[in-house]
């Protein structure tokens, strides 16, 4: 179960339909929210703008004279519960209060969430490019809920052109590559049928082959770790073209120079597309002063194009791209050398400078 | 070899843990220095909390109805999703303690909640409070569940008691003989927990029985010798010496009554009463889930651990140590609360509601349960009758009811 914790806005206050029709005046707590722990189960409520009100009680229902367990807690203006042990979300709670006028008021609570867990889908399946180099190394399959593992070998299928499986691609391992909140697995081509020289290559070659086309298959049925099973298949088309095996040379990058004091994107067109997490993950902007710049990055044209939204107006003119050098692209090749170079070693050995900087002037 | 390593690795696991909370809470107890012991079946731990309240030195009375829906209100929840595990008496504060499982979702919740006299509920902290923990090795790790309903799992531990700084735990363990018993010491410390395995005559069932465990038990002192006094289902009470207990290894128990077929026994309790005549009399009494409970004076018991244990079938009938039945109805946990009361936990017939009520040793039974010529407006005390006018009088009192007391 995840907890990751959810903010669910439960309700804008102004709608009758929450009012006791017994109290009658509106208040103006407003929202209320729900800190939700599940899609069950509620571990805090919390009323902004609730300054000026006191004596809050929660309970299960206006009849009751038994109180919540739990704590009551302020601060700036909001008043929060935390209940003992998380409370039901397929309940309605009741909470009492006195108003700015020494009111008695009531306030129910009904969570809006959807309580059926979602049905989960596949939202994104990387690279994204339809043209992927025969010696591609992994997909990547987004999922939009946490799932299940130990399920992939039973969903996931490469279709060639005639409609038939292709055999055995991915490393059939037991054990799965998933992100930490298990939103997104790694499928990897089975490197010995990937890398030249090996036995596994020379007995079956690459599983995908230049110049014929492929569709990679998820099917219905995977399910969430809420349980709940993926209703409709997902499917990427792609053709395989020649392998890339040629260092990742940054010099062939174009820079869009943002406007000083302007929020305007800085551009860096790689001219050929990376891996999606690499190039989210190894490439950052320092200032002058060696500080990471913050702010967003979005990926286009097939992870080929990195542009990068800074959350505060950019205020240096100095400023650097650092790159570490083991950032890959589809194949694996990186900015030391080719995947599958037999001198990899020694080039690591020449170059004991980890990162690649350029550095940059802005106007 | 692999033996030792298997053993080495038990060793390790068995070492004290803190900072932990119960996966589930099946049974709770206290000792005399106001340690609350709980048992976490699922986990296969046993927690302890050591408390410091106040004393209450007066003898006090329960009276709280309707604790199920209390309970819910308090919880956040319904009735249906709250289930009472176990009851426990701070033998200090006279506070008392229910284990709840809460159901959230698919997720159940262990609890410990405190009820107070006057009947408030407040919450009890099974992490944030101080507490120390021990895992037991040998927990039985199959998904056998019984009537679709109840998992082995939720039997590692049946019932404990605590004497001279031991647990004594019983339930069921991954050995060959699934019914044990586990002497823990406390304050916990490193090292693998003594589990004796049992074996016990059944005298319905007229065969040795090795698996279904101990129910209940309790450890009494019979003519200077300690033993642990165990009921099983079905119902035998059965006899196991402390010391063999102590020593370990596999223990056949002396099988000293035959209660009555078709039962599943839900506690038991020593204590000491005064009757209506001013004797005091030290006895044992068992509740029970398909039979009233059952008063056994500990002279009885006494007599039944010189003799020989039964040996042959008792058929449908009771055998052995004889028992008297009190009128306590519908009860399904029960506590020593002080000199003067019982403390239970009953099932209302009318309502199905749970009712924390105590009950005045000696007397066993609550004169406000019942409707009798006695409580009519003009009833006149006979002259034979006279002497009943200040116990019901006392009664009445104690049983929250001081409005309805009749002078001369």
């Amino acid at each position: 179960m995840a907890l990751r914790s959810i903010y669910l806005m439960l309700w804008i206050l102004g709608s009758s339909l929450f009012y006791s029709p017994l109290f009658g005046q509106s208040e103006t707590l407003e929202p209320v929210v729900f800190l939700q722990q599940s899609e069950f189960e509620i571990e805090g409520i919390k009323l902004n703008n609730s300054s000026q009100c006191s004596d809050f009680q929660l309970f299960v229902s206006k009849t009751s004279s038994v109180e919540i367990l739990g704590e009551w807690y302020y601060d700036k203006g909001e008043a929060n519960f935390h209940p003992s042990q998380p409370l039901d979300a397929t309940n309605t709670y009741f909470i009492r209060y006195r108003d700015k006028h020494d009111q008695s008021k009531w306030l129910s609570l009904t969570s809006s969430a959807d309580l059926k867990a979602p049905t989960p889908e596949v939202v994104n399946i990387y690279p994204t490019a339809d043209q992927l180099p025969e010696n591609l190394l992994r997909f990547y399959l987004e999922f939009s809920e946490p799932m299940l593992e130990n399920e992939f070998q039973r969903f996931v299928e490469i279709l060639d052109e005639n409609g038939n499986k292709v055999a055995a691609p991915f490393l059939g391992s037991k054990s799965e590559y998933w992100d930490r909140d298990h939103y997104k697995i790694t499928l990897f081509f089975h490197p010995g049928r990937i890398k030249t020289g090996l036995k596994a290559n020379e007995l079956h070659g690459r599983p995908l082959k230049a110049g014929h086309s492929y569709t990679l298959l998820v099917k219905p049925g995977w399910k969430s770790r809420e349980g709940i099973p993926s209703e409709t298949s997902f499917s990427k088309k792609f053709s395989i073209t020649e392998e890339r095996r040629s260092k990742i040379d940054p010099s062939n990058w174009q820079v869009n120079l943002p406007k000083l004091n302007s929020r305007e994107q800085l551009i860096i067109d790689f001219g050929q597309s990376l891996d999606h997490i690499n190039a989210l993950t190894f490439i950052v902007l320092q200032d002058q002063y060696g500080q990471e710049i913050e702010g967003e990055i979005t990926l286009r044209e097939s992870e080929s194009i990195w542009e990068f939204t800074p959350t505060l107006p950019w205020r240096e003119n100095a400023l650097t791209i650092i790159c570490d050098k083991t950032l890959e692209d589809v194949s694996g090749n990186n900015l030391i050398g080719a995947f599958d170079t037999e001198k990899l070693a020694q080039i690591t050995a020449a170059n004991k400078e980890k990162t690649h900087r350029i550095p940059l002037n802005l106007k | 070899m692999k033996k030792l390593i298997v053993l080495s690795i038990a060793l390790f696991l068995a070492m004290p843990t803190w900072a932990q909370s119960p996966k589930s809470a099946e049974n709770l107890i206290f000792n005399k220095d106001q340690v609350l012991f709980l048992a976490d079946s699922y986990g296969g731990q046993i927690f302890a909390y050591p408390l410091k309240e106040a004393a209450q030195k007066e003898p006090v009375s329960y009276n709280v109805r309707s604790l199920d829906s209390k309970l819910a209100d308090a919880l956040g929840t319904s009735r249906d999703k709250i289930s009472i595990k176990d009851l426990a008496v701070n033998p200090i504060s006279k506070n008392a303690y229910v284990a709840v499982h809460k159901t959230v979702g698919k997720k159940v919740y262990p609890l410990v909640v405190k009820v107070s006299p006057n009947g408030k509920v407040s919450n009890f902290d099974l992490s944030k409070n101080a507490h120390t923990s021990y895992a037991v090795n040998d927990a039985p790790k199959t998904d056998l569940v019984f009537w679709k309903e109840q998992s082995l799992r939720s039997m590692t531990f049946t019932d404990m008691d605590y004497h001279n700084g031991k647990l004594y735990v019983a339930g069921t363990s991954n050995a060959d003989f699934d019914a044990s018993l586990r002497v823990i010491n406390y304050p916990f410390r490193k090292g693998k927990q003594n589990t004796t395995t049992l074996e016990v005559y059944h005298a319905v069932h007229n065969q040795m029985e090795t698996r279904s465990p101990i129910q209940t038990l309790d450890i009494v002192n019979l003519a200077g010798e300690d033993y642990v006094l165990a009921v099983y289902t079905c119902t035998p009470l059965v006899l196991f010496p402390l010391e063999d207990v102590n020593r370990g290894g596999h223990l056949k128990g002396k099988t000293i009554a035959e209660l009555g077929y078709g039962n599943t026994p839900l506690d038991i309790k020593s204590f000491s009463a005064q009757d209506a005549q001013g004797n005091v009399n030290e006895v044992s009494l068992i509740i029970n889930k398909s039979r009233g409970p059952m008063l056994i004076n500990k002279t009885e018991l006494e007599a039944s651990a010189k003799k020989d244990g039964l040996s042959t079938p008792a058929g449908f009938n009771a055998a052995g140590t004889p028992f008297w039945q009190p009128a306590i109805g519908g009860v399904y946990q029960l506590e020593d609360l002080d000199a003067a009361h019982l403390l239970t936990l009953r099932r209302n017939v009318e309502n199905g509601e749970t009712e924390m009520m105590s009950y005045m040793k000696g007397f066993y039974f609550r004169l406000t349960d019942h409707v009798s010529d006695y409580i009519y407006p003009d009833y006149q005390y006979t002259e034979a009758g006279e002497m009943w006018r200040p116990v019901q009088n006392m009664l009445k009192i104690d049983e929250g009811y001081p409005e309805t007391v009749v002078n001369k």
